[in-house]
């Protein structure tokens, strides 16, 4: 027995401890899309270590073969369709997992992870962490440790699972790398008719007014901003970009003085100091009044002719050319 | 028409740095302050106030004793009234940034908040922040709604009408309905929080009164709220690198810049 043991640390196979509950399996929500099949590879790794089964709900269409190559053993397909309800789709799937009982449920952030995840958690009294970068599993009781960024990310927090089953998360996809595909890999597709008591709680009854006036600029996500360099002309084009964006356009000081934008939307150390997700710099050659009022921005873009402009050591990314065009390009691009 | 809006009280972040080098989070200054977003739901609910005398707006918190100032800024800024969800059994859940204090989670707190609401008795509305600043998460509505089994509304800018049983609101791009009572998200952006009223202000801190609920009011033991999650440590992002400069032409360039911002999920698409 100990020649056993020995040799299975050898090979490095040390095996987590057996599931001593009812609860079985990773379950993936998915409508489908790319961002579910991220998640499906990250339930196939931790499946490996955990002796698991991958499960995937299909809560859209009935495409089946890429979720089963990124990594599921069994695919159930929601008849009809579980998405754009989230009313329906929380009671469906409460229905559905109080019968299967899943050992860990995983989705993408994102309608799945915002809108149906938290609710679903309330209703299978089941821990959830949101947001996660990065989960794994705790070798002593198979329980899950997420880690998620708090504060906009300005550092991040580990989660614990207490241990009590089913274990939920949500996963932010984007810095995941593409699945691993496999082809031959097989799998098998059931269907299940979801329990719609619930549809129609929420009624959508047409499109919405466009948002009236400007995003504040103290309080937008994503900030576009115009220098001496735009151009007049330039700063029209700046506006619909910040309106495709969702975000606030701006100027810099030289913009304010040469009378291309109103006092409140001056970004300097005399005017607005912001701090948003996003701040791109058009045509702003970044002196240190400007960037003293950035400086709690989290991520620049900055676009200037002058390959020497200050403002390319504040920025995260720089594109040496004309303003103008990069704008056009983006209005076109995006 | 009574209105429940949550009020989460968070740490300061501009009473805080991190070193990413060091590792650490230094807090200069412990300072607390109303969630943003939590602000944007007061708002909401206080304009449908300034339309309807009827209506009553109670400002519901969780959380230590300190909590306290922070129910007394919604009355101040017009809330009638507000109630504390407190215990000396539930230490400090709030503070983020003292990770250890964390002994209740958004299953357990969201439990209690409805018991709360039901207490209150005859809400038709509760209105929340989408996501509070600290967590970012936004998982206290969703489970709040669940608690309470009413439906939500995510991500509401204006409500159009409320009124006969039915809320009926707008999100940026769709308007939605649903029957009452009914849980609706406020995002940051949706309006302009008001200013707190000088004389309101006397009277919210030196005068009215918040209404403090433990345990024992609202049916529950610190056993039925055992976690079943807790923040057990802290990691820190890489440090900020030097920038990119993009080589090539424009075309690439704004490739580029598009594919790294979807990437860090700064633009949507």
């Amino acid at each position: 027995m100990e020649d056993f043991e020995y040799l299975q640390a050898l090979m490095g196979g040390e095996e987590l401890p057996e599931a001593t509950t009812e609860f079985r399996d990773i379950w993936v929500l998915t409508d489908g899309g790319p961002d579910g099949l991220k998640v499906t590879d990250q339930a196939r790794i931790l499946a490996e270590a955990l002796g698991a089964r991958v499960q995937a709900v299909l809560m859209h269409g009935t495409e089946t073969g890429d979720l089963i190559a990124a990594g599921a053993d069994r695919v159930h397909v929601a008849a009809g369709g579980l998405v754009g309800d989230a009313e329906a789709a929380v009671a469906a799937l409460a229905t559905f997992f109080e019968e299967v009982k899943p050992e860990f449920v995983l989705c993408a952030d994102g309608w799945l992870g915002r809108e149906v995840a938290p609710r679903l958690a309330q209703r299978l009294g089941a821990g959830l962490a949101m947001r996660c970068l990065e989960i794994s599993i705790n070798e002593n009781d198979r329980t899950l440790i997420a880690v998620r960024p708090v504060y906009e990310g300005e550092y991040y927090e580990v989660v614990n699972f207490a241990p009590h089953w089913p274990q939920m998360a949500t996963l932010i996809t984007a810095p995941l790398s593409p699945p691993y595909l496999d082809s031959y890999r097989a799998g098998e597709t059931e269907t299940f008719t979801p329990d719609r008591s619930a549809a129609g709680r929420v009624r959508v009854l047409g499109e919405a007014a466009p948002p009236g006036g400007p995003v504040p600029l103290d309080r937008a996500a994503i900030v576009v901003s115009g220098g001496a360099a735009l151009g007049e002309a330039g700063f029209e084009k700046l506006d619909s970009l910040a309106g495709r964006l969702g975000g606030a356009a701006a100027g810099a000081r030289e913009a304010f003085e040469l009378g291309w934008i109103e006092k409140d939307r001056l970004v300097d150390i005399t005017g607005h100091k912001i701090a948003p997700k996003l701040y791109m710099a058009f045509g702003i050659a970044g002196d240190v009044m400007h960037t003293a009022g950035i400086k709690g921005a989290k991520f620049v873009v900055a676009v200037h002719p002058d390959p020497d402009a200050p403002i390319f050591a504040q920025a995260d990314l720089g594109i040496v050319g004309d303003p103008t065009e990069v704008i056009d390009r983006l209005l076109a691009a995006l | 028409m009574k209105i429940v809006v949550t009020i989460k009280q968070i740490l300061d972040p501009s009473g805080f740095t991190v070193n990413r080098k060091r590792e650490k989070v230094f807090v200069n200054r412990e300072e607390y302050i109303v969630n943003p977003a939590d602000l944007n739901a007061l708002e909401m609910a206080l304009r449908v106030k300034d339309h309807d005398d009827e209506t009553e707006v109670v400002a519901l918190g969780l959380g230590p004793p300190r909590v306290d100032d922070a129910l007394r800024e919604a009355m101040a800024r017009g809330a009638d009234s507000a109630v504390l969800v407190s215990d000396p059994a539930l230490p400090a859940p709030v503070a983020q940034a003292q990770v250890a204090d964390l002994k209740i989670d958004a299953h357990g707190a969201a439990r209690l908040m409805a018991a709360a609401v039901e207490k209150i008795g005859d809400v038709n509305l509760v209105i929340c922040g989408t996501a509070a600043l600290d967590s970012g998460a936004g998982e206290l509505p969703g489970r709040l709604a669940e608690a309470l089994g009413w439906p939500v509304l995510p991500e509401v800018y204006a409500i159009d009408e409320l009124g006969d049983g039915v809320v009926r609101a707008s999100q940026r791009t769709a308007r939605l309905e649903a029957d009452l009572p009914a849980l609706l998200t406020v995002p940051r952006d949706a309006n302009e929080p008001r200013h707190i009223y000088g004389a309101r202000a006397i009277n919210a801190y030196r005068q009215w009164q918040v209404v403090t609920w433990g345990l024992d009011d609202l049916g529950f033991t610190p056993d039925d709220l055992e976690p079943l999650t807790t923040v057990g440590g802290r990691r820190f992002p890489p440090k900020r690198a030097l920038g990119t400069r993009l080589e090539g032409s424009i075309e690439e360039a704004v490739e580029s810049v598009i594919a790294q911002l979807r990437a860090k999920e700064l633009i949507e698409g």
